[in-house]
């Protein structure tokens, strides 16, 4: 059995990827939770994780799909960072390996946490140990030579799109991933390098006693990086590259995600979004959105759209699933959502817990004169 | 779509069944945060009250039932809470799936969510646990595992109703009379408490002792084409329902039944006023490619006579005077008419089932069990009841009334042989009784009855002596011919302990050497020093000077029968000997102790042969060396069986401390010597007894007697003629020992083995 937990973190990201072989994968970590807002009900993030690592110490695997603040917020203090001391300690996190869009090594301009994980990716990628970039690889070559390093000599640390990520098989990790973007149609001129639509977008295959579980893992795609993705992968003959049975939506159930225009009452997709998303879902698919509720007017142009949201149910089948991090398992009280994958594929887990048997894993307050 | 809940709509408020408020609060408080309250309900004609709620669960992706993550059920209570809360789906496609209580009409489904009564869960009744079964039922539907693989597949029909307690070879003997074209039919009547008021009915076996009872009604059977779980979900009520049921799955059943009641007239006029339990048999499959792999199989209880029954078929019609003219062609069927209760067929125990039922494998050796008194009786029972073994049992005692107060019969038996009353105790027990034949006479004076049981000993594979008779136990281990491995089971005196001696399989230590290795326990164990010490109380029973019988309680004989049936089970499945012993305290606490078994030894001087075993050497050899380079010694404690010529050493004292101990001579003292061998007396219950004496040599001197050995010697012989016993000395050496007796002054030299 694998797991999959969505953390409710408002119009942020962070997944966790919890393999059966053992191996924990992270994709994006944002921790945007306003701590002295007692009414703030995201979840604590870094103590969340904290608690479920047990003091396991590391992650076999952290990737960042962009470097945007939805996505990178927090990770500074979160992480044992090997490029400078001061993000070092015995309470931080290690990351084995790091996973980055070739954005983060070349672009210039960051700040803040986006600039301390791109100060990482690239020392890594100097020393030539635990990272491992997504890009066509011509496009790091001139960023290579400034640093005095040959692309041959990175040659194996960077993987183009189009292909699954080594060192990951079905066989040994019971999972592989398969590289959709950064793609090189769009980066191949690109003076500026635009990062959300640069994001990493990854398919997984994840596999429980040969049945498979396919997960579409969005990034913050854009509508025109996503059509593309589609049309590319259709034409290499691809179609289970783009078959889901859940899928991480990207951009917190942003219209953009689907096509340029928000609609009145539902959004239109883009052609071959279309064909992903109502010809390649599969029967009680879970759509996750991670993101804030819904809200019923249109009056904040950020997402969630109601109309993206329509467009989504439309495409589930009457067993599928529309789930909102926030909103899970009510809005009152968030938890992180955990979607367990056997060889019957997915399942979102609902426990619930006696009251007796939660106090007696707590601490009680105090008590006494 | 959602079906309707029973009722009109009510608000939470207005409820006044405390189960249905406490449910409609709970769930609206959101407290659980799976389930959103939709609606409350109430009947006014019954008080009954709903509340209607959308449980959300737990579904896979892939799933076996369709069970979806949102599921509207309905949960009806009783007014009076005496009925357990009914939980219906409402989502009009809930699937048809195991587990759903029989109702009327196919929707709403009626989950079967408890397999126990209600008045089992109602003590732990909370509205979360219940809102936690119901989310649990609908995931484990979902998922296929509320019906584990392994489980029985599904009864056509579910629910509760009266068994009809047929013989175990029902199904089969229907399945060849029904391959061989003809109808099977069995006679039965009804139990309960009164008449009328029917638990259930027994189908009589022709070859049982009920065969020749009085039978008010007759069993047919029918058998239809297989079947996969979950066929019908509703329960017949009238005779037109079970005709439809046949139909459907491929069964004539009206022109069955035309045919079979002009049968039963043409055969029978009296069979007229009998009523017919109709037998359906339903192979069973789990998946429509495999194969059948169990009978599911259903009775139905006509309630209409013969008479009637044809009546209502339209085979005739009745008249006023009872009599019933043939209607031909045949008239029109009015089985709408004719009401039907459903039985279930239930088969009769056998030995086979017994054991399973017990959690162990059947075991089909041949058993022979001497003594059937308290203990060995409820030693029996119990391993009948386990399907232990195949019995013959042996003792010449009449049951008495105060044996009823601990024995496994009844004092209803008295005044008969014990043996002939567990022979019936044994054939009530299960069909084909595993008691294959007693015998009433004493073993060690069989009379008449010696070439019986000759016979029976050499057949037995195992012999259980629970005759509480030393004398039995001796008698079985050396002077009966059989290869039985053989058991003794007795009690102590205070009936506190428990004692278990088994032969090992090839028979190397017998039951009178394991005695002797039961004594040195005994002596070596300080808490059961008492064994024989607490003797209990005696009263008397009848005017005859021996009838007195001790006071043991029942529940003690009890605990003492389960703990020897299970440890003979136990230790039979092992190929060592055991010596045992089990004692409880007031308290009710057991303890076990046992000890290693020994090997054992045997040299045979002219007169008389001489037992002993490791325990005894190992510990005169560490006595000799705790003393060398100077001799030491000690008295020989031992047990003489005169009948059979032979001497038993129990044990072996130290020397006393008075004794002169110098390198080549030993002057044993006697200081202490005598309370030793009394405390040894009563320890072993006057077994342990001073036969003889033992000293050692020192290195390189051999073990021959010398001249003052002879000396010692022809003390002992002087001393032990007074009551009329043989003398030994044992001289202990280097490499062996040599026992002196009075035909053998050289001695019997014994080689320890390297």
């Amino acid at each position: 059995m694998h797991k999959l937990t969505f953390f409710p973190l408002g119009n942020a990201d962070c997944c966790r990827i919890d393999l059966e072989s053992g191996k924990q994968l992270l994709i994006d970590y944002a921790d945007k939770k306003c701590y002295e807002d007692s009414s703030d009900k995201r979840i604590a993030l870094p103590a969340q994780l904290k608690s479920d690592l047990n003091g396991r110490g590391y992650y076999d695997v952290v990737a960042y799909t962009h470097l945007d603040d939805d996505h990178v917020l927090g990770s500074s203090e979160f992480f044992h960072l090997e490029y400078a001391s001061c993000y070092q300690g015995a309470d931080r996190v290690k990351i084995n390996e790091l996973w980055v869009p070739a954005a983060a090594i070349v672009e210039d301009g960051l700040e803040d946490c986006a600039r301390v994980i791109r100060q990482e990716a690239r020392h890594r990628l100097k020393t030539g140990k635990g990272i491992r970039v997504f890009s066509r690889p011509e496009l790091l070559k001139s960023w290579l030579e400034s640093e005095g390093l040959s692309l041959e000599s990175r040659a194996d640390l960077i993987t183009d799109a189009g292909k699954l990520v080594p060192g990951w098989n079905k066989t040994y990790d019971g999972v592989e991933f398969f590289v959709h973007s950064p793609f090189a149609a769009r980066l191949d001129d690109c003076s500026l390098v635009d990062r959300n639509k640069d994001s990493l977008v990854l398919h997984g295959t994840f596999t429980v006693s040969g049945l498979d579980t396919k997960v579409f893992f969005g990034g913050d795609v854009h509508h025109e990086g996503l059509e593309e993705i589609v049309r590319i992968t259709r034409c290499h003959g691809r179609e289970e590259r783009i078959e889901s049975d859940i899928v991480k939506l990207p951009h917190h159930c942003s219209y953009l995600s689907l096509g340029p225009e928000k609609g009145t009452d539902c959004t239109k997709a883009m052609p071959n979004i279309a064909h992903m998303y109502e010809k390649k879902l599969s029967s009680n698919a879970i759509l996750i959105s991670s993101s804030r509720s819904v809200p019923v007017s249109d009056e904040d142009n950020q997402p969630p759209h109601r109309q993206a949201k329509r467009y989504y149910n439309g495409c589930l089948s009457v067993g599928g699933n529309f789930e909102i991090t926030m909103e899970h398992p009510t809005a009152s009280k968030p938890e992180p959502l955990v979607i367990e994958i056997t060889a019957n594929r997915g399942r979102i887990k609902r426990p619930f817990a006696s009251g007796a048997s939660v106090a007696a894993a707590s601490v009680p307050p105090r008590a006494g004169a | 779509m959602y079906l309707d809940a029973p009722g009109g709509a009510v608000g939470i408020a207005q409820l006044q069944v405390a189960k249905a408020k406490a449910f409609a609060d709970y769930i609206a408080s959101e407290k659980h945060k799976y389930a959103r309250f939709i609606e409350a309900r109430k009947e006014s004609a019954t008080g009954s009250e709903t509340v209607v709620c959308d449980l959300i669960v737990e579904v896979s992706q892939d799933r076996a039932n369709d069970i979806r993550d949102i599921e509207r059920v309905a949960v009806t209570f009783d007014a009076n809470d005496e009925q357990a809360p009914e939980v219906v789906a409402l989502r009009d496609d809930f699937p048809t799936v195991p587990h759903l209580n029989q109702r009327p009409t196919d929707f709403p489904r009626s989950l079967c969510l408890y397999a126990v009564p209600y008045t089992s869960t109602r003590l732990r009744w909370t509205p979360t646990m219940f809102v936690e079964r119901i989310r649990q039922w609908l995931e484990q539907t979902a998922s296929g595992t509320l019906h584990q693989e392994d489980q029985p597949l599904e009864p056509v029909f579910l629910g509760h109703f009266p068994p009809l307690i047929v013989p175990s070879n029902f199904l089969q003997t229907i399945s060849d009379v029904h391959t061989a074209g003809g109808q099977a039919h069995f006679s039965a009547y009804a139990t309960g408490p009164a008449p009328g008021t029917i638990t259930g009915f027994v189908a009589v076996d022709p070859n049982s002792p009920n065969a020749n009872r009085t039978c008010e009604h007759i069993a047919t059977a029918i058998v239809a084409p297989p079947q996969t779980h979950g066929v019908v979900q509703k329960t017949p009520t009238s005779l037109s329902d079970v005709v439809q049921v046949a139909q459907d799955v491929g069964v004539d059943l009206l022109s069955y039944l035309r045919r079979y009641v002009r049968e039963l007239k043409n055969r029978d006029l009296s069979l007229l006023s009998a009523r017919l339990i109709l037998i359906m048999v339903f192979p069973k499959r789990r998946y429509e490619h495999l194969a059948e792999e169990a009978w599911e199989w259903w009775g139905f209880l006509i309630d209409a006579d013969i008479r009637r029954l044809g009546d209502k078929l339209g085979v005739w019609q009745v008249q006023a005077d009872g009599t019933t003219p043939e209607l031909i062609p045949v008239g029109s069927e009015t089985t709408n008419e004719v009401q039907v209760g459903i039985v279930n067929p239930v088969t009769q125990l056998t030995k086979q089932m017994a054991a399973t039922f017990n959690g162990t494998a059947e075991d089909t050796r041949r058993f022979l069990m001497v003594g059937a008194g308290a203990l060995g009786s409820m030693t029996l029972l119990n391993l009948l009841r386990k399907g232990f073994g195949f019995w013959d049992v042996v003792d010449d005692d009449i049951m008495m009334p105060h044996n009823g107060a601990r024995h496994a019969l009844p004092a209803l038996f008295s005044g008969g042989l014990k043996v002939t009353g567990m022979q019936q105790l044994a054939a009530s027990l299960y069909e084909a009784t595993a008691v294959n034949a007693v015998l009433a006479c004493n073993v060690l004076h069989p009379g008449a009855a010696r070439p019986a049981l000759e016979e029976r000993f050499q057949r037995a594979q195992v012999i259980v002596d629970c005759s509480a008779d030393v004398a039995v136990a001796r008698h079985l281990a050396n002077d009966i011919d059989s290869d039985g491995r053989r058991v003794s089971i007795f009690l102590s005196p205070g009936a506190d302990q428990l004692v278990l001696l088994v032969e090992d399989e090839m028979r190397h230590a017998k039951l009178d050497t394991l005695e002797m290795q039961f004594y040195r326990l005994l002596l070596d164990t300080h808490a059961l020093s008492e064994h024989y010490g607490a003797r209990g109380k005696k009263l008397r029973y009848g005017r005859s000077c021996r009838d007195l019988s001790g006071v043991l309680s029942s529940d003690g004989i009890s605990a003492f029968a389960g703990i020897s049936s299970r440890a003979l089970e136990r230790s039979l499945s092992q190929s060592a000997a055991s010596v045992s012993v089990w004692k409880m305290t007031e308290d009710g606490s057991v303890q076990l102790y046992s000890t290693a078994v020994r090997r054992v030894h045997t040299v045979s001087t002219s007169g008389f042969r001489i037992v002993w075993h490791d325990g005894v050497v190992d510990k005169l050899r560490w006595l000799r060396g705790e003393k060398l380079p100077g001799e030491t010694g000690g008295a020989l404690i031992g047990c003489w069986d005169l009948s059979r010529s032979t001497l038993y050493i129990v044990d072996v004292t130290g020397a006393p401390s008075d004794s002169i101990e110098r390198p080549t001579a030993f002057i044993r003292g006697s200081k202490q010597l005598p309370e030793w061998l009394q405390a040894i007396s009563r320890i072993t219950g006057g077994a342990g007894e001073y036969v003889g004496e033992w000293h050692s040599h020192p290195d390189g001197y051999g073990t021959s007697p010398s001249p003052d050995d002879k000396k010692v010697f022809m003390w002992v012989e002087e001393h032990l003629d007074r009551d009329g016993l043989p003398a030994v000395i044992l001289i202990v050496g280097e490499t062996d020992m040599r026992w002196v007796t009075t035909d053998e002054e050289g001695g019997v030299v014994w080689n320890y083995p390297k």
